[in-house]
């Protein structure tokens, strides 16, 4: 085998590492050394995904059906940055079990990796219902919490629906197209009844895991219900892989139909933007509304799909890149922080009140998350947002960018809400926890982290910027250009 | 003759796989669909694809059944309501229809690719493609089934401290 098999090392290392943890779980009785372990191997994955940033290999043989692009490992950082910050976190909180639990980590991460490497639809498939599987088990993680039970129920119930749906709209794929490989795909797929109903079904799945709006039902909940820790790998790392591989499904529906999916996904977008910004306009648990403001933001990120659609300015896309990164960043940070303040599962609004005397460096970091999410320069927030409703202009579908603007305004409000209870609100010392506050340094290095993160990249843009261009570029194989 | 008899075993399936939704207890769906997942094994039958249909049998008809079975003996059982008959409403029907005639609008429309009669199915094909072509994916799903393994455990294990 000829091919270069270095840019698969990472997701190698984190199979390996997984499966070696099965065994050694049931004899060793000091188990926090699985959560150094994961943090090694992650570190170590990281860092070769970096050197190998603009690999580009299309593997055969035995191989066939990944390729290697700048894509794929832009999301790849994506999901091992998130999955790192979430083992970090959870070093000092998950206390039992942890051979299990780094051992999900693991293999989720290694799923969304396959996802976004994919070539073909089976694998990937595959690639997600790894990493849908383990996640369901992690949100359920708290067995003795009747709310993550049912966080994991919920979300089991739904996904195993969505993963039917899109089962169902694979095989009406192949039926048409004789094939799997997403490459053959496009080259006979037309604008005809057949195909769209298949992707219909294939975007309803896909939708129901990164919470576009009608499929969204189960995303509250299940934030709120799990582990806090685990709603920042569903929220930022699962949810991010339903967008690589909606990112991979939608280029082909942009080049055989471009109308209706432009409609579809414009329609999509503005409908889950508005609905999850005007519910988590209500919300008293900051957890909820985090959950509720990534519903938002998959609206945001969806925006991307219909400006290219709509026009094929690659700009969209690369925009919708940019926009992945901070959310799933900010996200992350933004969850880690509310384990830290409000507890393990659950958290009220009182909580919050008076940390910034309690606890400057966590108040002020938590704040930085929250203006980017809210999209404040010089955050890498804003500069997404931007990048975004600049190409939404640029390509005419100006009606698009208002509502995404107004939007965007009226997230601040609840953003900023939290920033006032932190500051400005006397701390009620009666407030006594449910379930134990975690205080711990890791945490606060997490939050810290992202925070430095997000103002370094927003101020510093271009780099990302070019990557993601190349990446978007990239999607699969230089083929796409040729078809647009 | 063979078209007759496909289309008893055509029959046969689309009538129990109704009445897996139709009936009123858990039990008898669970033997509905075994009898369904045998009219699909007459089907591979039919279409010269033996090994499938010694699969089908083993697999889904044994198999799957028992633990479906398994699981309704094993778990409180109550009478259950008619999923078709109380539970239907107008807009259920609307969309039944809408999606059954766009099905059928589909299938009528566009060019299905009809796989050959005996074409598929042999032994020796399903390994070539499964261990050559598809060996990834065959090793993708052998580490998915043992998340699913561990994630199942996990979750229905009683911890040493639990009573």
């Amino acid at each position: 085998m000829s091919a270069d098999i270095f840019p698969l090392v990472p997701a190698l290392l984190l199979m390996v590492a997984g499966l070696l943890y099965i065994f050694p779980g049931m004899l060793i009785e000091n188990r926090r050394i699985f959560g150094y372990l994961s943090i090694g191997v992650l570190i170590i994955a990281t860092i070769l995904t970096l050197l190998t940033f603009n690999a580009y290999v299309k593997y055969t043989s035995y191989l066939s059906g990944l390729s290697v692009s700048p894509f794929s490992q832009f999301f790849s950082l994506v999901f091992l940055t998130v999955s790192l910050f979430v083992c970090i976190a959870s070093l000092n909180s998950i206390k039992r079990n942890e051979d299990e639990y780094y051992f999900l980590i693991l293999l989720s991460t290694l799923g969304m990796m396959v996802v976004a490497m994919s070539e073909d639809l089976i694998i990937l498939f595959i690639g997600f219902e790894l990493a849908s599987l383990a996640t369901y088990a992690l949100a359920g993680f708290e067995k003795k919490s009747e709310l993550s039970v049912e966080a994991a129920i919920k979300y089991f119930i739904f996904g195993g629906f969505s993963s039917a749906l899109m089962l169902y709209g694979i095989s009406l794929i192949y039926g048409f197209a004789g094939g799997v490989e997403i490459e053959r795909i496009v080259n006979v797929a037309g604008n005809n009844f057949y195909s769209m109903l298949g992707l219909v079904l294939i975007v309803a799945g896909i939708g129901f895991k990164s919470a576009l709006v009608p499929f969204h039902m189960w995303a509250p909940d299940t934030y709120h219900g799990s582990p806090t820790m685990v709603s920042a790998f569903l929220a930022s790392g699962s949810k991010k892989m339903s967008f690589a591989a909606f990112f991979k499904i939608l280029i082909l529906m942009a080049i055989s139909m471009k109308l209706e999916m432009y409609l579809l996904m414009a329609v999509l977008a503005v409908v889950t933007m508005t609905l999850g910004n005007l519910s988590a306009l209500v919300q008293e648990s900051v957890k909820r509304m985090l959950a509720y403001s990534s519903i938002a933001h998959a609206g945001y990120i969806a925006m991307a799909y219909a400006i290219f659609a709509f026009s094929g300015i690659e700009m969209a896309i690369a925009g919708g890149l940019l926009h992945v990164v901070s959310h799933a960043i900010a996200t992350v940070g933004a969850f880690v922080a509310v384990a830290y303040v409000g507890g393990f599962i659950l958290d009220r609004q009182e909580s919050y009140f008076g940390l910034g005397r309690r606890s400057p460096l966590m108040a002020l970091s938590f704040s930085v998350i929250l203006l980017s999410l809210a999209g404040i320069p010089p955050t890498l927030g804003f500069y997404s947002k931007f990048v975004l409703f600049l190409t939404a202009i640029e390509a005419k579908l100006l009606w698009l960018a208002i509502v995404a603007l107004i939007n965007s305004a009226l997230s601040l409000y609840y953003y900023s809400k939290v920033i006032m209870n932190m500051y400005w609100k006397e701390t009620t010392s009666k407030f006594e926890s449910e379930f134990i506050n975690i205080k711990e340094k890791t945490i606060l290095l997490v939050v810290v982290i992202s925070a430095v993160l997000l103002i370094v990249l927003g101020v510093v843009a271009s780099p990302l910027t070019e990557w993601s261009i190349t990446a978007s570029k990239t999607i699969f194989g230089q083929k796409m250009l040729a078809g647009v | 003759m063979n078209v007759d008899i496909s289309y008893i075993v055509w029959g046969i399936a689309i009538i129990s796989a109704i009445y897996v939704v139709h009936a009123k207890d858990v039990f008898h769906s669970g033997l509905w669909l075994a009898l369904f997942f045998i009219a699909i094994a007459g089907i591979f039958v039919l279409l010269e694809a033996e090994f499938l249909a010694v699969i089908q049998i083993l697999i889904y008809a044994g198999a799957v059944t028992v633990i479906v079975l398994f699981a309704i003996m094993l778990t409180k059982r109550e009478k259950g309501k008619d999923v078709l008959g109380i539970n239907l409403n107008v807009l259920k029907l609307v969309s039944f229809v809408i999606f059954a005639l766009t099905l059928v609008g589909v299938i009528i429309s566009s060019s299905f690719r009809w796989v050959e009669v005996g074409v598929y199915g042999s032994t020796y094909d399903i390994a070539t493609i499964l261990f050559e072509r598809y060996i990834l994916h065959f090793e993708m799903i052998a580490l998915l089934l043992l998340v699913a393994l561990i994630s199942a455990v996990y979750l229905a294990r009683r911890d040493s401290g639990e009573s």
